[in-house]
């Protein structure tokens, strides 16, 4: 090797350098334009290359007992490809009648692709067979239209969790940029499908094809190989779906409200419900403008998740809170009494009611817990003040999401004094505020997951774990990646006040105000709750956990407009807690239905004639 | 010289409006008018370089590198975004590219340092300092994102000081650990490279052993670390990278347009399809094609005449270029001469090689030709520095 090139010698090594660059490009022009003019003259002559790109198939869904909840299933989709197509108009309305579409909705997603003109665009996903044969039939008349097998998501348990899994749609040509996306592949909008979508969405293939003028496909282009499809992961949740259809059912068709079912000790959600619902495979196909604005329009906002983006008052079931803080502050003890009820407490001009009507008279904390006794934490409130008070509900979690992983979640609303200054002035409220708050009321909202997972901290040793759906990820090689849980925070309470709450849950269910949703086999604990609501009728919270000991399921529901917690929330959650029991061979299944005794032979029954 | 970047030039103006006369972008249809007026004023630059003194540049040299850099900087700040890149200064119906500032600047400015510092050019501070200067602008430009300036910026870099007298040895350093990263995507490659560089240091151990070790252990190094770093991203993250690298991968954009391309210029035969007359051209097959593609609508129109011709002036120029560098009895006009040829020569190189798919599509316009005020003025500057230096070469320094 030499060390330095003479001077002299180095012109002429970059000179020599150049040319031979220079004769490998002149070596290509003359391949290209000599050796291969035949076969591009021609191709450019019928200029008919198509790219068509393959979709990938999108991950399947199942449960955690891999039970399937969504998967693709084969489908026609007719395209056009804009490049290709003259007269736009007299095409459209040729093909209309066939897809069963509107003759301007053609017109217009052909007219919206303003770049690369030359991908299809998707016009009709889903479409049925005979009308498939009709277009491959007659492709002369129908220039530029092509069909291909592709994929279209199906829900099988459609509404019991639109929310939770969401749904799918096609990707825009903004997204396509930004994302580098294709351009009419199909990308998750909302709930999990949404969360997990670079996951689910596969790699999609391509193929390059070369076509004759008229359309038909002649094989695969030469110099550039297709390429395949990737199919995306499969996403297992933590979902069980026998407790999803048992709470869903609760229900029924005609309740609204939210149910949250999960682990405390490690944030897994079990069931996720909120009512009322749709049918997400609306979404999969095309959905048509007037089905989507009959949904978007409803009064009772099926597409609105209210486990995660409804807002609250969290009623009594914020008692806990107010108890926690004044505890941990050694405000009380167990032990203290505050001025007896006598069915309301006076304060200033105004009278301020128990929704015991009769009194409880002077109770300790225990006890008005159990009984949810308002004039106690009215004074509760009072003694403990605005401004620990919103400090506690930040601590615990209040001011901010929970960290679910399906996309949307708001954050409730704990008020502190320079919030109350700014809305109301600085002399335009005052301490009365404290007697609201203290029971849940007023201006302190929560969302359904948010309350869920104060009490799942609560239960739980005072460890706030992340709320989560996914419980794996696993590619189609089988390598499977689980979720780690994760610790959210950790509640300001020490392990003594924990004990105390936790003495007043289980007394609520055993002689309190659930008492009524009691199940014998199972020791259980919880608060109930009735949320005023200035638009109508109370809302109905329960929230419950089971063993008592040894939780091992925690239940969280609200149920608008049924009035109190005890009568309508807390059956609920004991009818999902008996079902998970059953599972876990605690409690007995009911035996089977008697078979009928009616028979046709000549058994008793008939003798009986 | 002047006649052939003339000619390079009209045939540029005769494209444009070829590939955008019925174009359907009404703003597009008048890019052959805007490229005359940028000639006439490329032509008023060009002999105003020819007749300024190179020594002049010689002293302004720094002032101008760094007002490269501030344009290049403001770039992040107020750059309009153009293809999800910043690469422009919008003014108006024109818009400058700071990075076409920048080769110029660089290469003065290189060219001075080497000519003014008076260690040696095999000291590694020198070559330290010298990197510096390559790198602080490299980055900015990488920063845009515009991976085919950036490259430019590299190969000039190398070829200045490979002409400046940079032992081989220190050129391996530069060349080898990109050459280890490229290789590390496959095992076997790797191991080929590995075999190639052992192969070439054996004669280096005796003479400088701790080098030899420095050079072998940074490739190792850097192949360990790309190659474990690669496999750590996710595949989509290793899709976006593939494409930043190699817009190709992408197969509906870039790798369509390398197959029209390709049917272009392979459709255009011998002597073409004639003017105004490309098939690929008037139907809206070809991208770009006033700008990164236009070397295709000049094969196909005019066949494989027409490309030789193109190639056959810039080969012209690239020979009086590299002539007036050696002649020079100049150092710091030598360097100048020197860095203009291989930056247009660099820049011709790679797209055409990108249009003829023998290379990735990475933004890189064909000097002279392609559609652009930014890239036509900056090559008539470099044209017109080598015919100062080619003048000049008498000067003693």
């Amino acid at each position: 090797m030499v060390d330095q090139v003479p001077k002299t010698s180095r012109g002429w090594i970059l000179t020599g350098g150049l040319i031979a660059a220079i004769l490998l490009i002149l070596a290509r022009l003359i391949y290209l334009q000599v050796f291969q003019y035949k076969y591009y003259f021609q191709m450019s002559e019928e200029n008919r290359i198509r790219v068509l790109p393959r979709a990938a198939m999108r991950g399947k869904i199942v449960d955690r007992e891999g039970r399937l909840l969504a998967s693709d299933r084969p489908a026609y989709t007719v395209s056009i490809i804009p490049s290709e197509v003259s007269k736009i108009d007299y095409l459209a309305g040729e093909l209309a009648p066939l897809l069963e579409m509107d003759e301007k909705a053609i017109v217009r997603k052909v007219a919206d692709r303003r770049t690369r003109k030359y991908e299809p665009v998707a016009i009709r996903r889903d479409l049925s067979f005979p009308a498939v044969c009709i277009i491959e039939e007659s492709n002369e008349l129908f220039p530029g239209v092509i069909y291909q097998l592709d994929q279209t998501r199906t829900y099988y348990f459609g509404k019991s969790l639109c929310h939770l899994i969401g749904y799918t749609g096609e990707v825009d040509e903004r997204e396509a940029k930004d994302q580098h996306y294709r351009i009419g592949s199909i990308i998750g909008r909302a709930g999990v499908e949404r969360q997990y979508d670079r996951s689910l969405r596969g790699i999609d293939g391509i193929d390059y094809l070369e076509v004759s003028a008229t359309g038909r496909i002649i094989g695969p282009l030469e110099d550039k190989p297709s390429k395949d499809p990737l199919m995306g992961d499969e996403l297992a949740l933590t979902i069980d779906m026998d407790l999803q259809m048992a709470a869903d059912s609760c229900f029924g068709d005609t309740l609204s409200g939210a149910a949250i079912f999960l682990d405390p000790k490690t944030g897994e959600i079990l069931a996720l419900v909120s009512k009322p619902t749709y049918d997400p495979n609306l979404f999969a196909g095309f959905v048509s403008r007037s089905e989507y604005q009959s949904l978007a329009g409803d009064e009772r906002l099926p597409l609105f998740d209210r486990t995660i983006r409804g807002t609250y008052p969290p009623g009594s079931t914020a008692k806990l809170l107010t108890a926690g803080a004044a505890l941990e502050e050694g405000l009380i003890t167990p032990e203290t009494h505050f001025g007896a009820c006598r069915g309301g407490y006076q304060f200033g001009n105004r009278f301020f009611k128990c929704w015991e009507k009769r009194g409880h008279g002077s109770l300790g904390l225990l006890a008005a817990l159990e009984q949810s006794c308002d004039v106690y934490f009215y004074q509760l409130g009072l003694k403990l003040g605005l401004e620990k008070w919103s400090k506690y509900a930040r601590a615990c979690g209040f001011d901010q999401t929970t960290g679910l992983d399906i996309p949307g979640e708001k954050i409730g609303h704990a008020p502190d004094e320079k919030w109350y200054e700014k809305t109301y002035g600085k002399y335009n409220w005052n301490k009365s505020v404290m007697l609201n708050l203290g029971i849940g009321q007023g201006e302190f909202l929560v969302t359904p997951i948010e309350l869920a997972q104060f009490y799942a901290g609560i239960v739980n040793h005072g460890v706030v774990m992340k709320p989560h759906v996914m419980r794996y990820l696993r590619t189609p090689k089988g390598e499977t990646n689980y979720y780690h849980a994760e610790i959210a925070r950790g509640l300001p309470f020490s392990e003594e006040t924990l004990e105390i709450l936790k003495e007043g849950l289980y007394r609520v269910v055993q002689s309190g105000t659930a008492a009524r949703s009691r199940i014998p086999e199972v020791t259980m604990g919880g608060k109930t709750g009735t949320a005023q609501n200035p638009h109508g009728n109370d809302h109905s919270w329960f929230v419950g956990y089971a063993p008592a000991l040894d939780p091992q399921i925690l239940g969280c529901v609200i149920v608008e407009n049924a009035g109190h917690g005890s009568t309508v929330a807390a059956p609920f959650v004991k009818a999902v807690f008996i079902k998970f029991f059953q599972k876990k061979g605690i409690i007995k299944m009911p035996p089977p239905p008697m078979p009928p005794l009616v028979s046709s032979g000549n058994g008793v029954n008939s003798a009986a004639n | 010289m002047f006649v052939a970047g003339a000619l390079l030039t009209i045939i540029s103006i005769l494209l444009v409006y070829s590939a955008n006369h019925n174009s359907p972008d009404p703003r597009l249809q008048d890019d052959w008018g805007k490229q005359i007026i940028w000639f006439v004023l490329a032509a008023i630059v060009f002999f105003a370089t020819t007749a300024m003194p190179l020594r002049m540049h010689e002293v302004f040299a720094p002032i101008y590198y760094g007002i490269a850099i501030i344009l290049l900087l403001g770039l992040i700040l107020f750059g309009a975004s153009m293809f999800g890149a910043q690469r422009w200064y919008s003014l108006g119906a024109f818009s400058i590219q700071p990075a076409e500032i920048g080769k110029v600047a660089f290469i003065f400015m290189l060219a001075r340092y080497l000519t003014y510092s008076r260690r040696p050019i095999s000291s590694l501070k020198k070559i330290a300092a010298a990197s510096a200067i390559c790198g602080v602008i490299t980055l900015l430009v990488v920063r845009q994102p515009d991976l085919g300036s950036a490259v430019i910026f590299a190969v000039v870099f190398l070829v200045m000081m490979f002409w400046e007298g940079m032992p081989v040895k220190y050129l391996l350093l530069f060349i080898t650990p990109v050459a280890s990263m490229i290789a590390s995507s496959s095992m076997i490659a790797w191991i080929v490279f590995f075999a190639l560089l052992i192969f070439a240091v054996v004669p280096l151990i005796r003479s400088s052993l701790a080098f030899t070790i420095t050079l072998v252990a940074i490739n190792l190094a850097v192949g360990a670390f790309s190659s474990i770093a690669w496999n750590r991203l996710h595949d989509y993250q290793q899709m976006r990278i593939k494409i930043f690298l190699d817009p190709g991968q992408d197969p509906l954009g870039a790798g369509y347009q390398i197959i029209q391309s390709k049917v272009a210029i392979g459709s255009g035969g011998l002597l073409g399809k004639g003017y105004l007359a490309g098939s690929q051209n008037k139907l809206d097959f070809l991208p770009l094609r006033h700008t990164d593609f236009i070397f295709s609508v000049a094969a196909e129109e005019f066949g494989m005449l027409g490309g030789v011709v193109i190639i056959a002036l810039f080969g012209y120029i690239f020979h009086r270029g590299i002539r007036a560098a050696m002649k020079s009895r100049n150092s710091f006009s030598a360097l100048v001469a020197i860095g203009a040829t291989s930056a247009l020569a660099f820049q011709m190189l790679v797209n055409i090689g990108m249009v003829l798919g023998l290379l990735p599509v990475a933004g890189v316009p064909l000097p002279f030709v392609s559609y652009g005020g930014s890239s036509l003025l900056v090559s008539w500057v470099f044209l017109g520095l080598v015919v100062n230096a080619e003048r000049n070469w008498q000067e003693y320094s």
